[in-house]
């Protein structure tokens, strides 16, 4: 999706004069002095000493590393903590007036609306209509009049025609939409959106954004939690960094970037929009930039550069490496009538490393599971490491091909960390004594030594996902695909990973499949790209080209955008049209000689 | 802290997301049951005969052992097993309303054995339930198939057997998980758990 | 979806079903007093009747569905002609077995019991939408709301645990790498972890969906507002009372008074 960066849009916080004697000031929503919390049984607070002030109509963005604290200060907002999630509190909060210590769970209700991440798992009931009117029948709203604001909140949501439908026939992005109509029903003043399109694929994203944009539009009092500064997250009038419990960083998105940028970026581990990553650096080396841009359609014109270097990552293999999948005209059908794969030809050599790209349900996870040997191709020929996968199951293919799934709780086998990376060795047979070496390594490569002992389900979300790809590592496979890696990960963790692989890909020829609607990471780590789309592969190729192919149209999947990279090239060489080099911020900006005016 | 009417995370009073977890593991029980536990059990008692629901009773009944060992209260037990019979009916399981009554007495037997022990979390706890479960499913069995028609013996052992079966097996199957559920983190109710068994 | 209820606008469709619901328990205790082979027959019968004609149910869904409870019926059939207590007359010999007429009847009585159970519950469950039943329970028993919302909670993520452990068991399977459980303690061992996995991660995602409700009132009071109408056919009603009139009529007169039901002779002496 490309940012919605239009100067209507920018920087509009109204510099209202603070009342500070008056508590219940229409103008102030959220007023928060030295917030502090303690989970229960946890000696360090999560909170720490968090101020913050919110007005009326402002859109607030609020970003921190995860696990930092961003979703437990939003339950702060409405009584949830501590009333439901116990533990200690300090501070005062205060929001729309009322202090949620001193007011009901339910009187709160109706001044703060929540949405969350998961659209799976905040939806309480089985249909739309229910969902939308759940709050307001809680409350005791007569009818008549939840009957007006479910049509009218479905209408803005632009789900007017859903009313009867049941939440397992949506779409992610449209029971995020659902959600946002079930708080709008119930009318509150402030609206916090808890990370609202982390799960989604980028058409349910961009949906998401636009009702999340119309919002603010409307000058309603929004709080959005990202881990990230994406394209939602530009569209606000206030960016607030969080950094262990406290407010570390606050005001518009442009400056805070342009100030502390690098402080987020390598003191916080957190992403920054690469086209301010870019202009950082431009900066820096050349000058400073008329606009400082959130996004790659907000770089200032006059940019000047000198041809590009060559390209680091010049892969000067004399022979090419052998090939590991080698995939034609593969189908396969669920139960006799879904075809989920039509007709897919592709190749994957050792030591590369693979984006396979399409929309929600064009068939990724379906190929993903042929490789692995879950399920058989049901036509054409697919042979991966040497076998045919029509005739090696589970058993052979399992063994060279290993599979890191998007939640790594969902592969969690064992009790202990260390018992987890054992596992896989265990059950092929492998002698105890090889195991603790290899387990051992393993643990010590990916930075997990000293939680051996610790329950897989009580790591960090880096942890849990080192853990998750150590688990399927120590088998050693040849192939190794992972579903959605960054998902829900800081950039410090993801760099780590992506350094960590890197390391063993040229080391071993590991090669690797990354399943992902990341376009950043595609164009950051990926050197080829595959694209299904509705259970055909349309597209194989270098990712360079892709991005060109789909700048150009050439190539036409609703669920992919360029990177910024990749647009930014696009903007300082124009005169090589769409065969631009695939930089990275840095590199892109040591070719910039002039930043105009 | 304010008081909460609607959501105080009390002693008797079910959470919310108490009767989210009790709902959940009755769903699943209760599919399970109809589709997996159902079959195997008709199988089972096709061969041995009644004496074989001591051999599947124990896996219909664990899922109420779990919920009462996350959720501790008083009951849960009744609650949850009714919830599952409910669910394994609506889910279509050829055992219809039998399984309602057998629901409910099963429901009261392990709600007893937790009583008993006042709710502690603890194996001997999980035990005693499953036993009384599997004599208040013993009751049924003679009642619904007619069974108190038989001589005294065998009847005595599908009490003795059912008990001892629900009991160990059930028993222990539900405290393991629940102890697993327990150890990756879910903390759940107001009572300690007793230490490693 | 894995529920066998099918819209329609049958009369069991069209019945409330609370009502329903006493239509049902009225067949359970009709059969489980009766220990009376013709009487239960009657009653099958009648149940039969009921969910073809009045609930537009195909009998072949029904036999189908039923096919373990007719294994389960023979079986009592030929156990109890064979193992009576009060059997005097042969029926039949197989080898040194004999099974008596007593018995035989007695097996017969529970046979119809425990067939006119199971089809009852499914003519129910096919013909009652969850969703109704939830409203109805709620504004005509008065069912607590967050009770009823337990069976509502129920159904509604069932579609969820079924992706959860399907995707569980995936895992699993990979990281065995083929290798399948065998063995009564391996495959112990593999429920277990089976288990814990899906109820942690279920656990996981309802705790988000505790917040999201309590973040929107649930269970602020008492009640809370209904947003869909009530409606009672008074000939659903009516069906049902009738049936349990039956029933009192049965219990009374031939239980009570006439020396049937469960605690007598199936079929005394002479007669
Ligand atoms: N119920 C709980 N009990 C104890 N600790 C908790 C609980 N919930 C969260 N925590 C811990 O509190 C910290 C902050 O969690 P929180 O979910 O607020 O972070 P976050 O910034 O929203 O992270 P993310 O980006 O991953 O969503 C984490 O370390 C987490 O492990
Ligand atoms: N178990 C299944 N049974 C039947 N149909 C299925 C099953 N799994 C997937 N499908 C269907 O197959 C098609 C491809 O699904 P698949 O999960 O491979 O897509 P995907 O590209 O991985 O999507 P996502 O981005 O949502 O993960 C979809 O139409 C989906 O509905
Ligand atoms: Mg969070
Ligand atoms: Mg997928």
């Amino acid at each position: 999706m490309t940012a919605p960066g239009s100067p209507s849009v920018t920087d509009r916080t109204p510099p209202l004069p603070r009342h500070e004697a008056d508590a219940v000031a229409p103008a102030i929503v959220v007023e928060i002095h030295g917030l502090r919390y303690w989970y229960p049984e946890v000696a360090t607070p999560v909170l720490d000493g968090i101020d913050l002030t919110v007005r009326q109509g402002e859109m607030l963005v609020v970003i921190g590393s995860s696990g930092g604290g961003k979703s437990t200060l939003m339950l702060a907002l409405n009584g949830i903590v501590p009333k439901q999630l116990g533990g200690r509190v300090g501070g005062q909060v205060r929001v729309a007036g009322l202090d949620p210590l001193e007011h009901e769970l339910h009187e709160m209700a109706a001044k703060v609306g929540l949405v969350f991440q998961d659209p799976d798992s905040q939806l309480a009931s089985i249909f739309v209509r229910d969902e939308v009117a759940f709050g307001l029948q809680n409350l005791l709203v007569a009818r008549p009049t939840i009957e007006e604001r479910m049509t009218e909140a479905l209408r803005f949501v632009g789900l007017s025609d859903a009313l009867e439908r049941d939440v397992f026939s949506l779409s992610g992005g449209e029971k995020q939409r659902v959600a946002i109509a079930s708080v709008l029903a119930m009318e509150p003043e402030l609206i916090v959106l808890d990370e609202p399109t982390a799960n989604l694929d980028p058409n349910g994203a961009r949906d998401v954004a636009r009702l999340v944009a119309k919002l603010r539009d409307r000058g309603r009092t929004l709080i959005l939690v990202e881990h990230q500064i994406n394209d939602l997250a530009v569209l606000a009038d206030r960016l607030v960094v969080l950094d262990a419990g406290q407010v570390r960083f606050d005001g518009p998105p442009r400056e805070v970037l342009r100030a502390h940028g690098r402080a987020i970026r390598d003191e916080l581990g957190l992403w920054i929009p690469q086209a301010s990553e870019f202009a950082l650096e431009v900066e820096a080396r050349v000058g400073p930039l008329r606009i400082f841009p959130r996004a790659a359609a907000e770089l200032p014109s006059g940019l000047q550069a000198k041809a590009p270097d060559p390209p680091a990552r010049v892969t000067a293999a004399e022979e090419a490496p052998p090939i590991l999948v080698r995939a034609e005209h593969v189908a396969y059908r669920y139960g006799g009538s879904v075809d989920a794969l039509t007709d897919v030809s592709c190749t994957v050599r050792a030591g590369e490393v693979v984006a396979l790209l399409g929309q929600n349900g064009s068939g990724k996870s379906t190929l993903a599971s042929l490789l692995v040997g879950l399920r058989r191709p049901g036509g054409g020929s697919l042979t991966v490491c040497g076998h045919d996968a029509r005739s090696a199951g589970i058993a052979v293919l399992a063994r060279e091909v290993s599979y890191v799934f998007q939640y790594p709780e969902h592969q969690f086998v064992a009790e202990t960390v260390g018992a987890d990376v054992a596992y896989g060795l265990e059950r092929r047979g492998t002698l105890p004594g090889e195991i603790a070496e290899r387990v051992g390594a393993m643990l010590r490569r990916f930075e997990l030594a000293d939680l051996r002992e610790r329950h897989p389900f009580k790591l960090s979300m880096g942890q849990k996902r080192r853990l998750s790809v150590a688990d399927m590592l120590v088998t050693e496979p040849r192939l190794l695909i992972l579903d959605e890696p960054t998902a829900g990960q800081d950039r410090r963790n993801t760099v780590a990973l992506i350094g960590l692989l890197d390391e063993l890909r040229a080391r071993t020829g590991l090669a690797i499949i990354v399943i992902t609607h990341d376009m950043a990471l595609v164009g950051d780590w990926c050197e080829r790209a595959i694209v299904l789309e509705a259970g055909r592969s349309i597209f194989e190729g270098a990712t360079a080209a892709l991005f060109g192919a789909l700048d150009a149209g050439t190539v036409a999947s609703g669920a992919l955008h360029v990177p910024d990279t990749w647009a930014i090239a696009r903007r300082l060489w124009p005169e090589r049209g769409e065969r631009v080099p695939l930089l990275d911020p840095v590199g892109l900006a040591s070719s910039v000689t002039a930043v105009g005016r | 802290m304010a008081d909460n009417a609607g959501v105080a995370v009390g002693k008797y009073r079910y959470t919310t997301l108490d009767i989210l977890i009790i709902a959940v593991v009755a769903a699943i029980g209760g599919v399970v049951n109809a589709y997996v536990t159902g079959a195997w059990a008709k199988f089972i008692e096709g061969a041995v005969g009644p004496l074989g629901a001591a051999l599947d009773n124990p896996f219909y009944i664990f899922w109420v052992i779990i919920v009462v060992l996350l959720v501790p209260k008083p009951g849960v037990a009744i609650v949850t097993s009714l919830l599952a019979v409910i669910v394994e009916m609506v889910a279509g399981s050829e055992d219809g309303s039998i399984v309602l009554v057998f629901g409910l007495l099963q429901g009261i037997g392990l709600e007893l054995g937790f009583l008993v022990f006042r709710y502690a979390r603890t194996l001997p706890a999980a035990i005693l339930s499953g036993a009384l479960c599997g004599i208040g499913c013993a009751i049924c069995l003679t009642f619904i198939f007619g069974f108190d028609k038989l001589d005294p013996l065998p009847l005595v052992a599908l009490f003795v057997a059912l008990a001892v079966c629900d009991g160990l097996i059930g028993g222990i199957l539900g405290y393991v998980i629940a102890r697993g559920v327990n150890r990756a983190g879910f903390a759940g109710g107001t009572q300690t758990w007793e230490r490693a068994v | 979806m894995i529920f066998l209820y099918r819209p329609g606008s049958s009369f069991l469709h069209r019945m409330d079903s609370v009502s329903k619901s006493l239509w049902l328990l009225a067949v359970g205790l009709f059969v489980l007093v009766s220990a009376d082979w013709r009487v239960n027959a009657l009653v099958f019968g009648a149940v039969l009747l009921t969910g073809f004609v009045l609930g537009g149910v195909s009998p072949a869904m029904l036999v189908r569905r039923l096919l373990p409870l007719w294994i389960v019926a023979i079986w009592l059939l030929v156990l109890f002609s064979v193992i009576y207590p009060g059997g005097v007359t042969p029926l039949f010999h197989l080898g040194p077995i004999t099974g008596t007429r007593e018995g035989f009847t007695y097996g017969l009585a529970i046979a119809f019991r425990v067939l006119s159970l199971g089809s009852s519950s499914v003519f129910f469950a096919a013909t009652t939408d969850p969703r109704r039943m939830v409203n109805e329970y709620i504004e005509i028993l008065h069912l607590p709301y967050r009770a009823a919302f337990a069976f509502y909670a129920a159904l509604r993520f069932l579609p969820l645990v079924q992706t959860e452990a399907a995707t569980v068991r995936n895992a699993r399977a990979l990281r065995a790498q083929g290798k399948v459980a065998v063995g009564v303690r391996d495959r112990l061992q593999l429920l277990r972890s089976l288990t814990v996995a899906l109820l942690v991660n279920m656990i996981r995602r309802v705790e988000v969906t505790a917040i999201a409700m309590d973040s929107r009132g649930f269970g602020a009071y008492r009640t809370r507002t209904s947003i869909d109408d009530i409606v009672r056919p008074r000939s659903g009603i009516l069906f049902a009372l009738a049936w349990c009139a039956l029933v009192l009529a049965y219990i009374v007169v031939f239980v009570v008074l006439g020396g049937h039901g469960p605690l007598a002779a199936p079929i005394t002496g002479g007669s």
